[in-house]
């Protein structure tokens, strides 16, 4: 769960893997490589997924 | 179903005496019942239900001087703590120890954006602390909240407080209505917004919620009484929180001790999961049965909940009824009136509850029809 003052997102266990990889380091792309590799699955697939859920959280404050 | 927040009210004492508190009018009877350890198992017994989340607030949380033992043992649950704060008393030093025990986020008060009339709300001085507190937040490096709580006298500095915001650093900027229980419905015709300014302040909020977006997240709460419709209070009456009084009171919100004729149990007698699940207060108006037209027909009852129980009891004297600013309510004309109601003078929260009779702005009388007592307290 992802904890901010006044809420909580309960994620699932992708949306844990990826934020997880957000280390300030790892570009949006090599993350997506990485999930790849983990769940099988093609990684532009995978960016159409993270990106949208990465702005999301980025315009609730919650990813910098 | 679990809670996921317990609001901990460490304390009714303050050293502000802002005229909209949401405290109960006889706080000053009320005492600090739990000790340290009291609190440390209640958030022990919180965090076993499934709380995640932890608000210490008040009254003023720095006034319990065993805050750092009760910071500690949330971060050792892994709580997601917030100091709900006036910023008064303290120093760096606290604040960065308060830090290094584990507290996680800091949400500071401003009762208006210039010091002297912030200053004048608070009932004293205050303001220029307040922005040295703001500045110790930031370089002790903890997310900060700015809250201004807003009514008749501050509604035409939203943009003002959207600029102190941007300057502080705040990642979140909490301009919220005042809300009219506790002593803000003692002083509702003399904090009363009008329409028109109202408006002007939430359009102002918004076009700074979108250009801020990332980067500040801006909130701004309606007056529920500008709208026809209640808000879903608390989430749902005993669904998602659990908020524990000084007086170790475990309770749905922070006013539901002030409906007479509801039975709470108190933590220091009873484990708080037992209280959650099966407590009769808790109980009271969860689900929907004890719902009555116009709320049991309603297709919003199962996302409004009926409104705000206390809300109900104050303004009809039945806190089964549904919330009166809705329109669908038969009493809804109570709020109605309320909107326009001739001005009345401040009156700041005092040890004493506003007497109906006093002269005070009590905003029962004649011409709205509303109930006169003052919030009872519990058995």
């Amino acid at each position: 769960m992802l904890l901010a003052p006044e809420k909580g997102l309960a994620l699932n266990a992708t949306a844990a893997a990826a934020l997880e990889l957000c280390d300030g380091a790892r570009s949006v792309a090599a993350i997506c490589e990485e999930l790849s590799a983990r769940f099988g699955r093609d990684a532009a697939a995978i960016e159409g997924d993270v990106l949208p859920f990465f702005t999301a959280l980025r315009d609730r404050g919650l990813l910098a | 179903m679990r809670p996921y927040t317990l609001i901990a009210e460490l304390t009714y004492r303050c050293p502000l005496r802002c005229p909209y508190c949401s405290n109960p009018a006889d706080w000053a009877s009320r005492h600090d019942a739990l000790t340290t350890e009291d609190w440390c198992r209640v958030l022990r017994e919180a965090e076993a239900l499934g709380v995640v989340q932890l608000n210490l607030t008040g009254g003023e949380p720095l006034l319990r001087r065993d805050l750092e033992a009760i910071v500690a043992e949330a971060a050792r649950l892994d709580l997601y703590s917030s100091l709900i704060t006036s910023g008064l008393p303290l120093t760096r030093e606290r604040l960065a120890h308060l830090a290094d025990l584990g507290l996680t986020a800091v949400q500071l008060s401003v009762q208006d954006t210039r010091a002297d009339s912030s200053d004048r709300i608070a009932g004293t001085r205050s303001f220029d602390r307040k922005m040295q507190v703001a500045r110790w937040v930031k370089q002790i490096g903890l997310p900060l909240t700015l809250n201004m709580v807003l009514h008749r006298d501050n509604l035409a500095h939203v943009a003002e407080a959207v600029a102190m915001a941007e300057a502080m650093g705040a990642e979140r900027l909490e301009l919220a209505n005042t809300q009219y229980l506790g002593w803000a419905l003692f002083n509702r015709a003399a904090l009363m917004p009008d329409r028109a300014a109202l408006d002007a302040a939430r359009t102002i909020a918004l076009a700074a919620r979108d250009r801020l977006r990332g980067r500040i997240e801006v909130l701004f709460v309606t007056p529920d009484y500008w709208a026809d419709r209640p808000k879903a209070c608390m989430d749902g009456w005993g669904r998602r929180s659990i908020l524990v009084s000084p007086d170790g009171l475990a309770l749905p919100c922070h006013a539901a001790h002030t409906i007479p004729g509801l039975t709470f149990d108190n933590v220091r007698d009873r484990p708080l999961g037992d209280i959650w699940r099966d407590g009769a207060g808790f109980n009271a108006f969860r689900g929907e049965d004890w719902m009555r037209d116009p709320c049991r027909t309603c297709d919003r009852r199962g996302r409004d909940f009926g409104g705000c129980r206390c809300q109900a009891y104050h303004l009809t004297g039945n806190a089964a009824e549904a919330d009166p600013v809705c329109a669908l309510s038969p009493h809804h004309a109570l709020v109605s009136a309320a909107r326009t109601a001739p001005p009345a003078p401040v009156r700041h929260r005092a040890a004493r509850a506003i007497a109906s009779g006093s002269g005070a702005p009590h905003p029962s009388n004649a011409h709205t029809g509303s109930r006169a007592d003052p919030p009872a307290s519990p058995g």
